[in-house]
């Protein structure tokens, strides 16, 4: 595979359900490694269901998923080095805040290098008592032993407190439960349990020399070559408490480690999820709308308490909502979808600046984008509507003739051939513009007689029945060939904040300025969002609160060329950008 | 005033109007519970403390605990009959409880993965659930009858003494078509309301599951079995209850050269059979107080199955010894600095008394 | 929570202390078996006066009785014709509203109905093994001395068979609560030809009926005696067990006390005898090998024996003789077979002893008739009388009733020519029945159920297994029986 290909690749991925009904179509992308993806649109886009596909929740019908160059399509959702949380969070209500983000440590087995446990255990202690001063050694196990717990309890105490792993706490607690129950032992006691670590090191090395196994520095048993043998082994208990506890720690949970979930609050329940997803050290994290059960103020929160989680275990993330806030915010790059199909990837400036069509600029950006009809005057070279003009230059004329014979010769080949790929095209424009064949997606119940109908039907009227995208599309062409001799309407957007509003005050003049009364004032606290009529549509700008306004003053209103973007309606793309 | 009083007056009407239809809709329920239920227990109770003829009221007299006495003089041989039942009682349930408890879930589990034609499995699943024991009884005494004109015997060439033997001596068999046709016919009640406790489990639950790593078993052992707990209690519980009081499958299915001693093999048998029989009314007042007694015992095991069942006591162990361990590090850091810097910090108790 | 405590204690303290001292209260004291007892306290009535007619008889206007009958099997109809009958001679005077009543549960619902007062009967026609029952619950009343001398319909126990009327005070010193009408047991057809084959006669005692069924056996290779399917319902064991008992001067119960007494002498002696008796016809063990009588699944298939002549000897109820009849006419292809099927009874046949008393005992169930003791008008009872006199002592009744197996209890009807010289009788009732002062039932207990239940496990527990402990068996079947008893008072 190439050099420079991404971590995730995904080609040509398609979802097809069994009914016939595509979910999914033609989704291609590239993911670097550490980025926040976020993958947003209104419902029923198909986000979700490519985020399964990705996790492997859902069978891919068409095209290829690659990890690393590796292919994922067929490989089961635990091999994917992936971790998901869901939006209902999806923790097992049997199970205490603790056992959930245990969970997919206790059920999995990791590889580990294969110790020889009684080698490492007496080597660390040996370490231990050689570092530690006897008789603090001595004070701190008798006041370990002599409190109340199990056996277990206070062999984890002894590895907590030592620093050792618990092969090793377990042969100082031997050590310790065959002594004399004495509070100050001599450094006599030191010595026998030396003289005895030895005796067992010499012991094992002599049954490992015989067993033929070779073991490196750190008792890890190697292969030939010098490598580290791994097997696949459940974590002991002591390590799975000691990274639950971790990653408690790291999400705040640690005061809730024994609750049920009914008993926590909706951001607990989201840690939590979190927690289990994290807990599994997999570079890949995929998030289904896991912040639309929280309320409004919980959002912000969380929504800065993911990125920073992001960034902190250096994850890739995957994230899917229909929440353009979110997107813009949390996303290093968007994925803009609609009806199934890609309308943009792009950054969030890129997004948000340079939309590439009317769907992501009407999407994109709260409050959204203003837009309104005009008139291409081509003689006057502005743009019209009613008294209402905006003068525009040569530049535009070319790219508007430029555009449209493009876009001509775009549907004529799609005419010529009307294959499955043209009707696909045609699906995709339609995505964009918002227009819907008349019984599309109607869900006819799978009954067999409407089946039996259907195909008599089919049979009558013959196999050249006309498919209604080639009438929408041959309807289109007439238009789009229409636009070069005629005057056509034309759809020019405007953002909020690009506008600019003056109260009038009398005696000022201005010039080039659109005076108005506002309809609405609306205070959002620090800004005032006015709203206007202009050619006949309501239109929102910002003006700053540090000066009031009401429905009663009068307003100037005045934007420039390189802040508009103008779009052909036909098709929805955009013709002009800013500048 | 007056209007305030009116208001109220009027308030209280249109409670009472909207209590009346509740009222209403309840009130079959009520008066049929009341009247077959509560009040002849009520009776039974009182009566089990009289000497009682319900034919010749002249001599009913209060006496007390006698009867109970009765009950419980283990030398009585017609008492003896009744605490002997227990045992052969006891010893069908713990066969057939968990079964029915178990096919059913089974069952349950496998309609629930939609195999092809599983809406017609479905209903034969749940059809025989609603003929009546009697129906049943007279179906499988003609299939399992010992001659050789008995289905299974026809078919298979054999001459098995299907439904006949002593209690605890050689009537394996007539249990084993007992537990047969009684698996055949209640599987239907416990598989639909396990059925539906299945589809309620949450879907995202499963993927949960297995995104973490989880195999289809580790699936149904930590998602669908504790999802499902409260369903399988309520079905232990009504299952449990219905198989103490077992007396309809033993007596349709019953042992056809049996003397009257073999036919009382549950205490509600022996119930019935004294109640049933005109000669003993004078042991009316015996029968209510076993009828009692047995009753209890039947409480004792619903109360325990309720407890076994419901929410257990949890523990903070693990905040505990989170903080525990908190302390421990921390503890373990200082013990490696100079060893005359000896602080403890919280959980080490006596370090300082020791030195 | 301490109080609750305190009150938990004290509650458990008087259940305690009442059970303790519950045991002293005996609800039997005042209960006495006496068989002669007197009635002190009347519970029942007489109202209205008797009018009579010209000729001094008693005049009826309109009277309906409700009678409860136990009739209702395959002698239903005729005794529906017979009811009939009646009705039509005592037109606008006398009418009888016959219901049957199966006999599973015929005392508990007549006493349900009489104690309720709901649709009950004036006249029962019943079993007289239930009759002691009805008097100890009080649902019947007695027939009245006085109402009998005014109304000049008298009934005289000493008119009936001695064996039956001696039940018919009930207990009740000079009282006449029940009248005894017909009897029925089992009894036995044979087969004329394969008799005559083994060159044998009737047998006339115990050891002549082993010999028989011997020689039938080594001869023809097949079970001698078609008894009737002994697992499908009780008939044989309430019949032909007890029977055996009688046959052998045992008692079921102790008539005095009322509760079995199976282990002291001589009554043990007699169980044990009839015990063997049987067992000598039935276990498979031993010099001769029948087959045993719990292995028929139905009374079909064992008259299907007889009727296939593979059996010699054929044990059921008198009312199946005309279909056994017919079926063999149609299996076997004859016309006639009143030289091939006779009919004989079980007389004799058990009793080791053949010179006691006691060998020609058979045990029967017989029909009693007794009066409701709601029944208060006065024309009504004499209304009630006067039917039962037409029902018992009426020969051409006596003959028709006679037809279904059922034998007169009335010795003004038996003894006389034309009843005995009718054809019926003739061939069939006088073999089934030889003597009918000999004809023995349940009884003055009315723990029926209680003997009937029990003598079914004693014969099930000891007849068919030869290993079992005759006396060991008694005396536990003897224990649950009087324990029983005792709970029962």
């Amino acid at each position: 595979m190439s050099a420079n290909s991404a971590f995730i690749t995904l080609k040509n991925v398609e979802k097809i359900y069994p009914n016939g009904e595509k979910a999914v179509y033609n989704f291609n992308l590239d993911i670097e490694r550490n980025e926040f993806i976020v993958i947003v649109g209104p419902s029923g886009c198909g986000k979700s269901t490519t985020l399964r596909m990705i996790a492997g929740l859902e069978d891919i019908s068409a095209g290829e998923i690659y990890m690393e160059d590796e292919l994922l399509n067929f490989k089961p959702c635990k091999d994917r080095k992936m971790a998901i949380v869901f939006q209902s969070y999806a923790l097992y209500p049997q199970m205490n805040v603790f056992n959930n983000i245990a969970f997919p440590l206790t059920i999995n087995k990791y590889p580990a290098p294969i110790v020889n446990s009684l080698l490492s255990a007496c080597d660390e202690v040996k370490k231990l008592l050689g570092e530690t001063d006897w008789h603090t050694l001595t004070a701190a196990l008798a006041n370990v032993m002599r409190n109340k717990g199990s056996k277990d309890d206070k062999e984890e105490r002894i590895a907590t407190i030592f620093e050792l792993s618990i092969d090793g706490a377990k042969l100082l607690y031997d050590f310790c439960a065959k002594s004399a129950s004495d509070d100050q032992p001599s450094e006599d006691v030191k010595g026998v349990w030396l003289e005895r670590i030895r005796i067992n090191e010499t012991a094992e090395l002599e049954k490992v020399a015989q067993s033929g196994i070779k073991l490196n520095e750190r008792f890890c048993e190697v292969d030939d070559d010098g490598y580290e043998k791994t097997q696949v082994r459940k974590l002991t208990n002591y390590e799975i408490k000691k990274k639950v506890y971790e990653t408690a720690e790291k999400l705040d949970l640690t005061a809730y480690l024994d609750k049920l979930p009914k008993e926590l609050s909706g951001g607990q329940m989201q840690r939590v999820a979190l927690g289990r997803a994290i807990i599994k050290n997999v570079p890949v994290f995929l998030m289904d709308e896991p912040l639309s059960n929280l309320d409004a103020k919980l959002r912000l929160t969380m929504r800065s308490e993911i990125v920073k989680l992001h960034n902190k275990i250096n994850a890739t993330t995957i994230y899917v909502t229909h929440d353009q806030t979110e997107a813009m915010t949390m996303a290093s790059r968007i994925v803009v979808m609609s009806r199934g199909f890609i309308q943009q990837i792009g950054t969030p400036e890129e997004v948000y600046n340079s939309p590439s069509n009317l769907f992501v600029a009407r999407f994109i950006g709260s409050p959204s984008m203003n837009l309104f009809d005009m008139k291409f005057d081509r003689k006057g070279m502005r743009l019209k509507h009613g008294d209402v003009s905006i003068p525009m230059d040569k530049k535009f004329v070319a790219r508007y003739d430029e555009f449209y014979k493009g876009k001509i010769a775009d549907f004529q080949g799609i005419l010529e051939n009307f294959d499955a790929q043209a009707r696909e095209k045609v699906l995709k424009i339609m995505s964009a513009t918002g227009e819907s064949l008349s019984d599309k997606k109607v869900k006819k119940k799978e009954n067999i007689f409407v089946k039996i109908k259907e195909k008599l039907d089919k049979k009558k009227n013959g196999a050249d029945e006309v498919p209604k995208e080639k009438l929408i599309s041959e309807s289109k062409l007439e238009e789009l060939k229409n636009r070069l001799h005629t005057d056509g309407a034309l759809t020019v957007g405007i953002r909020p904040e690009r506008i600019r509003i003056e109260k009038v005050q009398a005696g000022k003049k201005y010039n080039g300025c659109f005076i108005t009364k506002p309809t609405i004032c609306e205070l959002l606290g620090g800004e005032y969002s006015v709203h206007f009529d202009f050619c006949d549509k309501d239109v929102v700008a910002r003006f700053d609160a540090k000066s009031l306004i009401t429905t009663n003053d009068d307003i100037a209103v005045s934007f420039s060329l390189e802040d508009t973007y103008v779009f052909d309606p036909i098709t929805c793309d955009v013709i002009k950008e800013l500048g | 005033m007056n209007n305030l009083e009116l208001m109220q007056r009027e308030m209280r009407k249109s409670k009472r109007r909207k209590n009346a239809v509740g009222y209403a809709l309840l009130a079959p329920y009520v008066l049929i519970f009341l009247f077959f239920s509560v009040i002849p227990c009520l009776m039974g109770f009182v009566f089990s403390f009289m000497q009682y003829n319900p034919i010749d009221s002249s001599k009913n007299m209060f006496v007390g605990f006698y009867n109970y006495a009765h009950l419980f003089d283990f030398t009585n041989s017609v008492s003896l009959k009744f605490w002997k039942s227990f045992a052969t009682m006891f010893l069908f349930d713990i066969v057939m409880v968990p079964t029915l408890i178990i096919i059913p879930l089974t069952l349950a589990y496998l309609i629930n993965l939609h195999p092809p034609g599983y809406k017609f499995y479905r209903a034969v699943i749940y059809l025989p659930s609603v003929i009546s024991v009697s129906v049943m009884g007279i179906v499988f005494s003609k299939l399992f009858a010992g001659d050789e004109l008995g289905f299974f015997n026809a078919l298979f060439g054999t001459n098995i003494k299907w439904l006949s033997g002593k209690p605890f001596e050689n009537d394996i068999l007539r249990w084993v078509v007992i537990f047969i046709a009684s698996v055949w016919w209640q599987t239907g009640t416990n598989f639909v309301i396990l059925s539906g406790a299945l589809r309620n489990v949450p879907k995202s639950l499963y993927e949960a599951c297995e995104m973490d790593g989880g195999s289809r078993l580790q699936g149904i052992l930590h998602v669908t079995l504790p999802n499902i707990k409260s369903s399988v209690g309520i079905c232990l519980f009504n299952t449990l209850i219905g198989y103490l009081g077992l007396y309809g499958q033993p007596y349709v299915l019953h042992a056809v050269e049996n003397s009257i001693d073999q036919e009382i093999v549950s205490p509600m048998m022996f119930i019935q059979y004294y109640l049933k029989n005109a000669s003993f009314v004078n042991m009316t007042g015996y029968i209510c107080a076993a009828a009692i007694v047995f009753g209890l015992i039947v409480m004792v095991f619903g109360t325990i199955e309720r407890k076994v069942m419901g929410e257990r006591k949890r523990t903070d162990k693990y905040s505990a010894a989170y903080k525990q361990s908190k302390q421990d590090v921390e503890w373990g850091l200082s013990l490696k600095g100079p060893a005359q810097d000896i602080q403890s910090v919280g959980g080490a108790n006596n370090v300082n008394s020791i030195n | 929570m301490k109080k609750i405590k305190w009150i938990a204690l004290l509650c458990v303290t008087i259940l305690c202390l009442t059970f303790v001292f519950a045991g002293c209260i005996d609800p039997n004291a005042g209960n006495d078996d006496d068989d002669d007892k007197v009635i002190t306290e009347k519970w029942w009535e007489d109202t209205g006066e008797l009018s009579f007619n010209s000729e001094g008889k008693v005049k009826y206007s309109n009277i309906t009785i409700k009678l409860a009958t136990v009739v209702s099997g395959e002698d239903k109809d005729t005794f529906k014709s017979i009811i009939d009958d009646f009705n039509r001679e005592y037109k606008g005077r006398i009418a009888i509203d016959s219901e049957d009543i199966g006999q599973a549960n015929f005392e508990s619902t007549v006493a349900q109905r009489i104690s309720t007062k709901n649709k009950a009967p004036d006249l029962i026609m019943s079993h007289q093994k239930g009759h002691k029952y009805f008097v100890e619950n009080k649902i019947i009343q007695p027939f009245s001395k006085d109402l009998m001398e005014q109304s000049k319909i008298s009934i005289d126990m000493n008119d009936y068979s001695a064996g039956l009327s001696r039940y018919s005070s009930l207990g009740y010193k000079d009282e006449l609560f029940s009248i005894p009408c017909d009897a029925q047991s089992m009894v036995v057809f044979y087969n004329k030809t394969l008799l005559e084959e083994i060159g044998k006669e009737l047998p006339t005692n115990h050891q002549e009926l082993l010999d028989v069924c011997q020689a039938f056996v080594e001869r023809k290779g097949t079970s001698p005696i078609a008894w009737p399917a002994a697992n499908q319902n009780n008939h044989w064991y309430n019949y032909v067990f007890t029977t055996a008992i009688m046959q052998n001067g045992g008692k079921l119960y102790d008539e005095s006390t009322k509760k079995a007494d199976w282990t002291s002498e001589p009554n043990k002696t007699a169980m044990t005898k009839a015990i063997q008796s049987i067992r000598d016809l039935v276990a498979s063990e031993g010099v001769v090998k029948y087959a045993p009588f719990n292995d028929k699944t139905s009374d079909d298939s064992s008259q299907l024996e007889f009727v296939d002549n593979k059996a010699l000897f054929y044990v059921y109820f008198p009312w199946r003789i005309e279909s056994l009849e017919s079926l063999y006419k149609t299996r076997n292809n004859v016309q006639d077979v009143t030289d091939i099927i006779g009919t004989t009874s079980v007389a004799n046949w058990f009793a080791m002893d053949s010179s006691s008393a006691d060998a020609g005992k058979i045990f029967v169930d017989s029909h009693f008739f007794a009066m409701s003791k709601l029944v208060t008008d006065v024309s009504k009872k004499a209304a009630i009388m006067e039917f039962i006199k037409w029902f018992t002592q009426r020969t051409d009744v006596c003959k028709k009733w006679a037809s279904t197996g059922h034998i007169t209890a009335c010795k003004l009807v038996g003894d006389t020519d034309e009843y005995k010289n009718d054809a019926y009788c003739q061939r069939y009732l006088n073999n089934f029945y030889p003597d009918i002062d000999n004809l023995v039932s349940m009884g003055l207990t009315s723990h029926y159920n209680t003997v009937l239940s029990h003598i079914k496990t004693l014969g099930y527990e000891t007849l068919s297994n030869t290993a079992a402990d005759i006396e060991s068996k008694l005396a536990s079947i003897q224990k649950s029986f009087n324990d029983e008893i005792a709970m029962n008072k």
